[in-house]
């Protein structure tokens, strides 16, 4: 069942994955009958039966970082907690029903907060040692049957709390108020940042049942997420044995920690309230302090220098260590592309007309020479340049780009170069029209081979459209003599055919 | 003579310009337009290159930016230089990096919806022009409050098209908006907003609407435990509801939500209803 209070948010109750977790055998056979006309009889081919075997579940013994979306309070906040209900998300919307530790719908691990008052033990065990061998346990200590499985090993570590049992069973939910302490959000993810963006935007939330101390001294509060394999018989009957249990031994799957503290509130609002916005790189007049100073007694050049020097750290200028091409040490400018300040896009050009200024773009062939010089402060500007060597190095590195950028240059020099073979000849064919108007018909035909005028009759139908004509008329008709008349000459001569 | 040299230079130039066509140019170079878009929206820019210097963005501040569109440029021409050996290559890249700067800047807005292939849009594309601008946020509550909701507007109030939104460490964030940024509103995720037991009143389990007139009161015991099982029963009982699940229980009890925004010399924090009109 779903509840839906606005477009934003949307509640869910559980979202129980299909299958349960378990070792899963997957077996079939297959059986060709074929019926013989001829005896009237059946004869069967039976394969052998196929196997796979797998097995279905999740980390037992903890829960990995990238589940989590986040606590509340956050790690190490502080603040004054003490109405505020704990609770983690996960990333993934099943995650609390994944397994049926107690029972279908109830989650398989809850919020279990406590602080130094209440006396939890915490360790860092080996599953061996915590629940098989369980060497540091004395005799009134409970201590659920967990077993490794398929994939799990006896050596690996694992965190367990040890919780007085008069404690356990005074806080813990009953049976059936552990469906309510998880639900299933649903969310617009689209203002969010790309690694949510990419998710559904369904979550689902633990909620603790315990509050933390109100607390005027600064108190750590710990909070678990503990698994409660092993604990259905806890909830579905002899809860009250467990008082007489000393300690109640946990798995914790993860846990987080913050601070009850009355007198300070690090939340949201706190957060965004002491929050300062401004222009990014600009500097404050109060931080421009000694040299930077502006003094009375400073004149002339040194009043010049120290102005520019401000105008240009209000810039988003800032001065840094560069080595030059030959080695030098010295200190330039550089600025980064999050400027403080709104970019000119137009310039007005020699002609006085306004220009884009991107559209205006000369190629560099070296870093080098995007080097601005700051003559008045005797110092290079690195900016630019440093922006160009950045994109040449990030290029080398991404095959991706360098075979696309190779494959565009051959596509246009392929092009190009007919291109320009085929202005060659409509050269050339402008050129004959001009002779032909000249001089008599057998004067031209007798020096050309009658194949190469073949050749350029084809040519002439197949370029010879309208736009083409217009072209032919238009160029420039001094400037292309000399070449054509050379290849002209050649073409008489017999080297060209 | 140094005229003479360049003027057939001049010429390469011209015919390359007329030769790539920037429609063409979009459809059969789609995978360089792709890469150089995300280079314009510096991804795999290193950090000291965006933050020279660390106290250009201490702890706690929020910073507008207008993107460098010469800095990026340059940055592109680098990207495109590799190979570029002769005068001709120069010609033919001086006619192409025009093309393939306009086809990435306005390949932009796709970069973030690409991250996602499948997913269906209302709009098939969102536009965004040659000006770009966003900010740099460096605060605990990039940490604290995972998955932060944010929306800029331009000065005449028009929501701009969110281009760029990361974690580039744990405290600190970079978004890039199409347009020039002059308001950002940052909200408090709702997926984790916290429940809390002094809720002023209930909320109408069918429209989500506050019911000033129906309280339940909520009494943790003497260990602090919380009757989850009882505050359900109660919570029935006074809005008549047919059951409480654990997705009533959640509506019931959610805190509302703070949202802050910003402009470059003024805040604001607003606290937000989160309930609204549902089914």
């Amino acid at each position: 069942m779903e509840e839906e209070i606005n477009k934003r948010v949307r509640y869910g109750d559980k979202y129980c994955p299909t299958f349960r977790e378990g070792d899963y055998r997957l077996a079939w056979n297959q059986q060709i009958t074929i019926k013989d006309e001829k005896k009237n009889q059946n004869i069967a081919f039976d394969h052998n039966e196929s196997r796979l075997d797998f097995t279905i579940g999740c980390d037992r013994f903890r829960i990995s970082p990238g589940l989590i979306h986040s606590t509340y309070p956050p790690p190490f906040a502080e603040g004054e907690f003490d109405t505020h209900i704990p609770q983690i998300t996960f990333m993934n919307d099943s995650l609390p029903w994944e397994r049926a530790c107690v029972e279908e719908g109830c989650p398989w691990g809850i919020l279990f907060l406590f602080d130094e008052f209440d006396g939890v033990e915490m360790k860092n065990m080996t599953i061996e040692d915590a629940f098989i061998k369980k060497a540091d346990c004395r005799e009134k200590h409970f201590v659920p049957d967990i077993s490794c499985r398929n994939g799990e090993k006896k050596t690996d570590t694992c965190t367990v709390l040890d919780i007085p049992g008069k404690l356990f069973e005074a806080v813990m939910p009953k049976k059936e108020e552990l469906p309510l302490l998880a639900h299933i959000r649903q969310v617009d993810v689209e203002d969010k940042a790309s690694h949510l963006y990419i998710t559904e935007g369904k979550f689902a939330s633990v909620i603790g049942n315990r509050l933390c101390r109100k607390s005027g001294e600064k108190l750590l509060t710990n909070v678990h997420f503990i698994s409660l394999e092993g604990y259905r018989d806890f909830f579905l009957s002899d809860r009250e044995t467990f008082k007489n249990y000393e300690k109640v031994r946990v798995i914790s799957l993860t846990d987080w920690k913050f601070v009850s503290y009355n007198k300070n509130d690090m939340g949201f609002r706190k957060l965004s309230e002491t929050m300062e916005a401004g222009y990014f790189g600009q500097m404050k007049q109060q931080e421009l302090k000694g040299s930077l100073e502006h003094r009375k007694e400073d004149k002339g050049q040194e009043k010049e220098q120290k102005q520019l020097l401000q105008s240009m750290l209000q810039l988003g200028y800032r001065p840094l260590n560069h080595e030059t091409r030959e080695g030098m040490k010295t200190v330039s400018w550089y600025k980064s592309p999050l400027l403080p300040y709104i970019p000119e896009f137009h310039v007005i050009n020699q002609e006085g007309k306004k220009q884009n200024v991107y559209e205006d773009y000369k190629c560099l062939n070296q870093p080098d020479a995007a080097l601005g010089y700051i003559s008045s402060l005797y110092m290079l500007d690195t900016t630019y340049g440093a922006a160009w060597q950045l994109g040449r190095l990030l290029a080398l590195r991404n095959q991706e780009l360098l075979s696309a950028l190779y494959d565009i240059r051959r596509k246009n020099y392929e092009k190009d170069s007919y291109e320009k073979s085929m202005q060659m000849v409509r050269d050339i064919l402008q050129d004959k029209k001009e002779q032909e108007a000249a001089m008599k018909p057998n004067e031209i035909y007798g020096s050309i081979s009658e194949s190469c005028l073949q050749l350029f009759s084809n040519v002439a139908e197949e370029t010879g459209s309208e736009k083409d004509r217009e072209l032919e008329r238009q160029l420039g008709r001094k400037e292309n003599s000399q070449k054509k008349h050379t290849l002209l000459q050649q073409i008489k001569r017999g080297e060209v055919t | 003579m140094n005229s003479l040299v360049n003027g057939k230079w001049e010429e390469n130039r011209t015919r390359f310009e007329s030769s790539i066509s920037e429609e063409e140019f979009k459809k059969a170079e789609s995978t360089f337009v792709d890469l150089l878009s995300k280079y314009s929206l510096l991804y795999e820019v290193p950090f000291i290159y965006l933050v020279p210097e660390e106290n250009q963005l201490p702890r706690e501040t929020l910073k507008f930016f207008e993107l460098d569109p010469y800095w990026i440029q340059s940055f592109l021409d680098g990207a495109c230089s590799i190979g570029r050996n002769t005068r001709y290559d120069v010609s033919h890249d001086e006619a192409m990096i025009q093309v393939a700067y306009r086809c990435a800047m306005e390949h932009n807005a796709q970069v973030r919806r690409e991250l996602v292939p499948d997913r269906i849009y209302e709009d098939e594309r969102q536009k965004t022009g040659s000006i770009y601008s966003g900010f740099l946020l460096h605060s605990q509550m990039v940490s604290d409050y995972n998955g932060l909701e944010i929306t800029g507007e331009d000065e005449k109030g028009n929501e701009l098209v969110l281009v760029r939104l990361e974690h580039l460490s744990h405290m600190v964030m970079l978004g890039i908006f199409g347009g020039r940024l002059h308001k950002v509103k940052i909200a408090q995720p709702k997926e984790s907003l916290h429940l809390g037991i002094n809720s002023s009143c209930l909320r109408d389990i069918r429209t989500g609407q506050r019911r000033p007139d129906k309280k339940v009161e909520i009494k943790p015991d003497e260990n602090r435990r919380i009757p989850v099982g009882e505050i359900a029963k109660n919570i029935k009982n006074v809005l008549a509801a047919d059951k409480i699940t654990s997705a009533e229980l959640a509506l019931e009890l959610i805190q509302n939500a703070y949202t802050a925004v910003y402009t470059k010399n003024t805040k604001e924090v607003i606290l937000d209803e989160v309930s609204g009109a549902a089914k």
